[in-house]
């Protein structure tokens, strides 16, 4: 490896010193039209993205659409409990299909010459419309609904890639799974969305949330009034001097930080500003995971939190809350995001509100911190645009010998960042292989 | 809930909010809720936003007496960055209907738009209020309001970081 390059290949806007221990990226990297392009090209065309989670799609002919890495996709379970993805276009004239967020049906019409596909096998129905076609009109599937490449789930996540030569998605996932198994392991029955999730809009480019989301050095400061409001109900204790833990690696790109910190989770860590009347049942649930996991596993997972990201933009917060989120650019300087909270499936029901309270007041667009992580992109933003060309740091906590896409610091460290970083640098850098 | 109710009244209560929200004045505001009060913004994009239950639906917000004082108090702080400096807004209320009322109080809707104007920025925010209003010392207080914005999507600020 040398002195100033990240991984082979690399685009030379990542640099790395390991003699200065200084890790930095080029800020046009979060401004440049032609960067912003080749991002689409390659990292969205060629990485796993999410697309869903099973609970979404619970009955035969259930369906949804939604737009992921820039194509607009219906998701369907099918009558054997198999979940596919088509693009939202007819095969036709390319009409938008589904226009429903959701629902669940058989067939679906064009809405423009009416032709009609069964949504479970994607296959052309109708025969009215087609006097004047040959005989052997579409025997061989041509028009039937074009499938996505690749679809494949790990622990209930769905995961879309366009790459039909991508690696499998367990492979991919590398060292995350063993974080994406600690959040499903909460509970024996499965996870589930809640309703309300969000698609949201804003400025900033798409790095900057995905940055943010697990840099865990930012919340001091950055949102000094939402610890400020914990406070006031966590029995008096200081949350920022409380925590503890790591951040690291987890190959592929993905990171994460883990950390311990005291503020309640209703799987299963009970305060007293939950009140009496959950003691018992969080209690419950904790020595359910004792049986399930033994001590060790199970004070792991109801104690610690955890946030997540698998490369490259699905983010998993598994703390005070349980929110999944997604991000893809519109634009060197604009974003769309999809935000769900999730809860155990049969949850108690005191026990959801507990969940959606404690999620409302940070992780909310109108909670008590996410707000201002978004002021913090916009600031980014018109910083880096309206600025000379300059550097953004990445170095903290950084080892002369580190392996970068395995790297492990402090929580407050920036090593989960770097391995992002040396892996997006790779794959628009050229990089033949993705998973490394 | 005995005791008549005149929309006069109520506009002028709500002008009055209003008013004490595009002045910054939230102490003040906060004071118009009764010590039950709650003040809601469902989600976008669902069409049973007047009747959703925060209990089991994910709010944007989902506000009880406490978490609207914690949140005047950390709107004023100079650490809410998202409104730091405060952003101008304008509260306008019109289509103002008396609903009937029940043991629980005064129905009223509105229509609302809120203009928040923040670095060179104009976004607006368009929906109905529906609030339940209760008769206290000296005119109306507020027992529950509900904001259900009219947006799809959340655009183009991505959040909601004053009070509509």
């Amino acid at each position: 490896m040398t002195k100033t390059q990240t991984l082979e290949p690399s685009t030379g806007m990542v640099q790395v010193d390991r003699e200065r221990l200084q890790f930095r990226v080029d800020r046009r990297t979060y401004s440049d039209p032609e960067i912003f392009r080749r991002e689409r090209d390659t990292v969205f065309r060629r990485c796993w993205l999410y697309a869903g989670h099973g609970s979404e799609l619970l009955q035969a002919g259930d369906f949804l659409t939604r737009t992921i890495g820039g194509f607009d996709l219906i998701l369907t379970r099918d009558r054997a409990g198999e979940v596919s993805a088509f693009y939202n276009a007819c095969t036709h004239r390319g009409s938008t299909l589904c226009r429903e967020a959701r629902g669940n049906t058989r067939v679906v019409a064009c809405p423009y010459h009416g032709w009609v596909f069964d949504l479970q096998s994607g296959q052309l129905r109708d025969k009215a419309t087609k006097s004047g076609y040959p005989a052997d009109f579409n025997v061989d599937g041509t028009y039937d609904l074009r499938r996505v490449a690749r679809i494949e789930a790990y622990r209930d996540f769905y995961f879309v890639n366009f790459d039909a030569g991508a690696e499998s998605l367990e492979q991919y996932l590398a060292g995350a799974a063993e974080y994406l198994d600690l959040v499903a392991d909460q509970s024996e029955s499965g996870l589930e969305v809640i309703a309300g999730g969000q698609e949201l809009y804003t400025p900033g480019n798409w790095k900057l949330l995905v940055e943010n989301s697990y840099d865990a050095y930012h919340g001091p400061a950055l949102h000094r009034s939402y610890f400020e409001f914990l406070d006031t109900r966590a029995s008096s204790q200081n949350m920022v001097a409380t925590q503890r833990g790591y951040g690291l690696g987890l190959g592929n790109g993905h990171g994460a930080f883990e950390i311990e910190l005291n503020s309640g989770r209703p799987v299963a860590q009970w305060i007293a500003a939950f009140g009496e009347e959950a003691k018992p049942k969080i209690e419950a649930l904790k020595e359910g995971l004792n049986r399930r996991f033994g001590e060790s596993r199970a004070q792991r997972i109801a104690e610690r939190q955890r946030n997540l990201i698998i490369f490259p933009n699905l983010v998993i917060n598994d703390n005070i809350g349980l929110s999944v989120r997604t991000v893809y650019p519109l634009g060197p300087d604009k974003l769309m995001a999809y935000v769900w909270a999730l809860g155990t499936r049969n949850e108690d029901p005191l026990l959801r509100k507990i969940r959606l309270d404690n999620y409302l007041t940070f992780v909310g667009p109108g909670g008590f911190a996410t707000p201002d992580d978004f002021e913090a992109f916009a600031l980014c933003q018109r910083g880096i645009d309206f600025t000379p060309p300059s550097w953004s740091d990445i170095s903290k906590g950084m080892t002369k010998d580190e392996d970068l896409l395995h790297a492990k610091g402090d929580f407050t460290d920036e090593a989960q960042m770097r391995g992002w970083w040396a892996q997006w640098d790779r794959i628009l850098g050229g990089a033949k292989r993705i998973g490394v | 809930m005995k005791g008549k109710i005149k929309r006069e009244e109520v506009e002028d209560f709500l002008y009055m909010e209003a008013r004490l929200l595009d002045e910054w004045r939230l102490e003040d505001w906060e004071k118009l809720f009764t010590d039950d009060g709650r003040y809601l913004v469902p989600p976008v994009g669902i069409s049973n936003a007047d009747s959703a239950d925060p209990a089991n639906t994910l709010f944007l917000i989902a506000d009880d007496r406490t978490r609207i004082h914690q949140r005047v108090v950390r709107l004023m702080k100079k650490s809410a960055h998202a409104e730091y400096p405060h952003s101008h807004t304008r509260h306008c209320i019109t289509n103002v209907e008396l609903r009937g009322h029940d043991d629980s109080g005064h129905r009223v809707s509105a229509a609302f738009t809120t203009h928040r104007i923040r670095r060179r920025e104009l976004i607006t925010y368009v929906g109905q209020l529906l609030y339940t209003l209760v008769r206290a010392e000296g005119g109306l207080a507020i027992r529950e309001k509900r904001a259900c914005l009219d947006f799809d999507v959340l655009a183009p600020q991505g959040g909601l970081t004053l009070i509509l």
